[in-house]
């Protein structure tokens, strides 16, 4: 698509919000529609495969599900597109992600006759090569294309524009971002790797030290992760069945579910401390009120209490707020974002 | 009318409100009316031609119809409770707690007893007509009193253009169309039983022509009316005034006279029909071009129905709209615009940059 000047599309304008992230990619879409889809791509590995599977290519849980036939990949890591030693993008990888990004757009269910302007919300840390990349997958789809901040199409989003701070829980990434009014640069930014993907490997970590005898892949332990996380003392019982010798067994998993989930929250006290600390010592208070907890991580039920428990003991208070779509947050702000845009913009980006 | 004195023509200072008084005191009656729903009736009435008369027969005849009419209108309206007043030519006067029922009975009176009213001039008779323009503010219908107010002047307006010597109620252009059908089906129905042969109009004074022995004897005044002579055509008229004559000049100039009314008469008359006309043509094109729409809607839904039925079965998505048509921008009633418009800037010349440097890198 990509030819701007296509003189058909005059019948509307969609605007896409999009949210590229390292486990999952989500759409906002001012047709009213948004989905969600698993950042999995595969390709099948043969004609056999490819004969039995009726598809070229299979996305989220689809591929994870026939990964043994498909080559598969997750062209996202630690938030950005996994690149070569020599920080050349990898070109199977690039591939794979102009597949997601066209395949998301996709589910948004444009029409043909409207222009699509979208806004992708990408790691503020991703190197050229990277932005270049999902530019270049984009617009084979969309007739303009901007990139923006993650974080800063969250607070976007909500409204809070002022000395705000973003804590974005992914699956290979937390971002902390400081926002002050303007686009947040990089003194205003820390990226941590203890995210979504550190809590299933520590999780996974404990059991096999408690129970060694229970058997388990990295996908089990994660799907157990979304459906019991949580942090505080009084949490309920998590009880779940291993299989033992291929025998379905029932172990309590309570504590290590706690002390895993836990493990992420120091690491993003520090990190907020270090961002207040360096900001304008009139408005560090605000700052410190005004904390948004936002990604797919941050369902981890209590996690807000238990950083607003660990801010007042390091930094002598706090206050955060879980934002209420937190699948949605980071595509629904870029969407507001996409909205906004002047037309003029979008069409000296055509 | 509770809270206000009885109501009385006023004219002027003599009178015992200003016509600003009585608009002012109309509008607290509009607002009370709205405020305790009960209907309203306003009609704002003119003498016909009157400065025609004032230029045929001099201000003193004008003057003593305007009084003739007033004082007839007083008299009839004694017993009701309403507010009115004379400002120039025209009668303005508030009926409150009527029906339009009531308020059209009551304009046919005003008109039945003003075309029998008569007054001579010179020795010669003179006749008058009103035109009369109603509103009505119904309690259920949500309406302001200046709309109120224009509705009646466009009701005048609208009498006063059709030829006088009737009322208009202003309600709605459905109201006004549908009323003219009726009309022009009247009309039509008495052009077709109408075999009599043509009788001679005699809109102002008329008496005083000689009895015709050859001309059909002319109707009782009191039931002459230019518009009950829809045959007549503007020469045959002319004949028939000049069959007349016998000859004496001053007679002559009276004929004259008579011609010349008859004709304007005429040629209101045709203007009337043929707008009339216009309008029931185009109110039909209307209806005609309704049908059509209606009829290709159903075959664009039709259509629709059986794209996507293809578009399904061959496993074509057509997408679903998005609900904008146009590019949108930050909404101008949003507390932040000048801050977000900054912001959105800042991210476009950071994609912009971006463009630069790939660019840049890719032809290093
Ligand atoms: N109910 C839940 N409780 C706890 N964690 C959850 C829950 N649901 C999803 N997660 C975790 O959230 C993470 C994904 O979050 P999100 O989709 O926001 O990240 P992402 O944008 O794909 O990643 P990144 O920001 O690193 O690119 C995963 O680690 C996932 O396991």
């Amino acid at each position: 698509m990509s030819s701007g000047s296509d003189p058909k599309k005059d019948h509307g304008v969609l605007y896409l919000g999009i949210d590229l992230g390292t486990s999952r990619t989500s759409v906002s879409a001012s047709n009213g529609l948004r989905e969600t889809v698993a950042s999995f791509v595969g390709y099948p590995k043969d004609v056999v495969s490819r004969k039995l599977l009726k598809k070229d290519v299979l996305f989220g849980s689809e591929a994870v599900e026939h990964r043994l036939s498909l080559n598969f990949f997750r062209p996202l890591q630690h938030g950005v597109l996994k690149s070569n030693d020599d920080g050349a993008a990898n070109q199977d990888n690039l591939g794979a992600a102009k597949d997601l990004i066209s395949e998301i757009i996709r589910r948004a269910k444009p029409r043909k006759d409207e222009l699509i302007y979208a806004v992708i919300g990408a790691p503020a840390q991703a190197s050229i090569n990277n932005k270049e990349a999902i530019i270049e997958a984009a617009r084979q789809s969309v007739d303009s294309v901007m990139l923006c901040s993650e974080p800063f199409a969250v607070a976007y989003g909500l409204d809070m524009l002022d000395d705000v701070l973003v804590i974005d829980i992914g699956a290979g990434t937390v971002d902390l971002c400081r926002m002050h009014g303007t686009m947040p640069e990089d003194t205003d930014q820390i990226t941590l790797t203890t995210a979504g993907d550190y809590v299933d490997e520590e999780l996974e970590k404990l059991i096999a030290t408690r129970y060694p005898e229970a058997q388990f892949t990295i996908q089990m332990i994660k799907s157990i992760k979304e459906r019991h996380a949580a942090v505080s003392e009084e949490m309920e019982k998590v009880i779940v069945d291993l299989p033992v010798r291929g025998k379905p067994t029932p172990f309590d998993i309570t504590a290590e579910m706690r002390e895993a989930c836990r493990k992420i929250v120091p690491p993003i006290v520090e990190g907020l401390g270090q961002l207040i600390a360096t900001f304008d010592p009139e408005f560090q208070q605000r700052l410190k009120d005004r904390v948004l907890l936002a990604g797919g991580g941050s369902q981890i039920r209590g996690l807000d209490s238990a950083i607003e428990r660990e801010m007042h003991e390091n930094l002598g208070g706090g206050r955060v707020l879980r934002i209420e779509e937190p699948m949605y947050g980071g595509a629904n702000g870029a969407l507001k974002i996409a909205h906004d845009m002047p037309a003029e913009y979008w069409e000296k980006l055509k | 009318m509770k809270g206000f004195p009885p109501a009385r023509f006023s004219e002027s200072e003599q009178g015992l409100f200003t016509p600003r008084e009585i608009r002012h005191l109309m509008r607290i009656e509009f607002e009370r009316a709205m405020r305790y729903e009960y209907p309203l009736v306003l009609m704002l009435a003119e003498i016909d031609r009157l400065e025609y008369l004032h230029d045929l027969y001099g201000f003193e005849s004008r003057e003593e119809i305007l009084q003739a009419v007033v004082s007839k209108l007083r008299s009839m309206t004694r017993e009701s409770d309403f507010l009115g007043c004379l400002m120039g030519n025209r009668v303005m006067a508030v009926f409150p707690h009527t029906s339009l029922g009531a308020a059209r009975a009551l304009a046919g009176r005003f008109l039945r007893s003003v075309r029998q009213l008569t007054f001579q001039s010179d020795g010669r008779t003179i006749r008058s007509t009103l035109s009369i323009g109603m509103s009505f503010a119904d309690p259920g219908r949500a309406t302001t009193y200046e709309q109120w107010f224009q509705d009646a002047e466009e009701a005048l307006a609208f009498a006063n253009d059709s030829g006088g010597d009737r009322f208009v109620q202003r309600e709605s252009a459905t109201d006004l169309i549908q009323g003219l059908r009726e009309d022009l089906e009247r009309e039509a129905q008495r052009l077709a039983s109408e075999t009599a042969p043509v009788v001679p109009p005699a809109p102002v004074s008329r008496p005083e022509v000689p009895p015709a022995g050859s001309t059909p004897a002319p109707r009782p005044p009191n039931e002459l009316d230019f518009r009950d002579l829809p045959g007549a055509s503007l020469p045959e008229r002319i004949t028939n005034v000049f069959q007349a004559f016998d000859g004496a000049s001053d007679e002559l100039d009276r004929l004259r006279e008579q011609v010349l009314v008859a004709a304007a008469d005429c040629m209101r008359l045709a203007k009337e029909r043929a707008r009339s006309d216009m309008v029931d043509q185009h109110q039909g094109q209307i209806e005609v071009l309704e049908r059509r729409v209606v009829k290709l809607k159903g075959l664009l839904d039709l259509t629709e129905g059986e794209l996507r039925r293809v578009a399904r079965t061959k496993g074509i998505d057509p997408g679903v709209a998005s609900i904008y048509r146009t590019v949108q921008g930050v909404s101008g009633d949003d507390d932040e615009v000048h801050r977000k418009n900054d912001m959105l800037t800042l991210i476009f010349e950071a994609n912009v940059n971006l463009r630069n440097d790939i660019q840049k890198k890719k032809s290093d």
